[in-house]
């Protein structure tokens, strides 16, 4: 009745509108993504630490270390991109409670993601990659999934936390 | 903001003189990214600053509303209709 009443108003006057805004929840979140990018920097460092024992560049090797070079950073860019979009957008009050450390590693990844892109040394993108696969372990397990690690079946075969789906 | 309000539902706002707010309130801001939107103040970080939130779990986060800031206030939320 009341509400008839103030929107009878309303027509009348024009109340100003407010949103709620919300996200259309998707609700399609999955490290993976995070993860690939990741051991593409490695397979990116490995190319050009290969590319570095051949001593002179001739313009083809400098035209391909530049696009390696190009697409490394690309990819760790996605890897942080793909982690802060989890962490701000799925991880809610109930997960952090479950992983209070969560913001801590994201900021870690934060920054080895941008060591990435700022060096070639192999040992940054592992280091990375074993950052994105705790996250990618926590992700999991706030989903009642557990995990196991693997050897990738492909190059860089590194070590990647994958979930246990039956 | 469900189910606390929901589309359709009427919302009394006001602002007076020395309104203090407080954590929990229901309040309406005039958000840069996100236009005139009811949120629900989540923490006072600063006198001057707000962290807001939604009461739906699918709301935009408060990390991507950022501190709003209180001069955007628009007013509490002092009356609720239904639909």
């Amino acid at each position: 009745m009341s509400h008839s009443i103030v929107k009878a108003l309303d027509s009348l006057f024009g109340f100003q509108t407010a949103s709620a805004h919300c996200d259309i929840p998707c609700k399609i979140y999955d490290p993976s993504t995070a993860q690939i990018a990741v051991l593409s920097v490695i397979r990116f460092c490995d190319l050009i630490t290969e590319l570095g024992s051949k001593g002179e560049l001739s313009i083809a090797d400098q035209a391909q270390l530049s696009r390696l070079v190009r697409e490394k950073e690309i990819h760790a860019e996605k890897a942080k991109a793909e982690v802060r979009t989890i962490w701000g957008d799925y991880f809610k009050a109930p997960q952090f409670e479950q992983f209070p450390d969560i913001h801590s590693l994201v900021h870690s990844i934060m920054l080895a993601g941008s060591a990435c892109k700022q060096h070639v040394d192999k040992e940054k993108a592992e280091n990375l990659l074993k950052l994105v696969n705790e996250f990618a372990a926590a992700f999991w397990a706030t989903k009642g999934v557990e995990t196991f690690e693997a050897t990738c079946p492909y190059p860089p075969a590194a070590q990647v936390v994958y979930p246990k789906l039956s | 903001m469900t189910p606390t309000y929901s589309e359709g539902d009427y919302i009394v706002v006001a602002k007076w003189p020395f309104m203090k707010t407080l954590k929990g309130d229901a309040v309406v801001v005039n958000h840069p990214s996100y236009g005139v939107i009811v949120k629900r103040v989540r923490e006072i970080i600063k006198p001057q600053s707000l962290l807001l939130q939604g009461d739906n779990p699918q709301s935009v986060s408060s990390e991507q509303m950022g501190l709003v800031d209180k001069h955007a206030l628009i007013g509490k939320v002092i009356a609720v209709f239904k639909k």
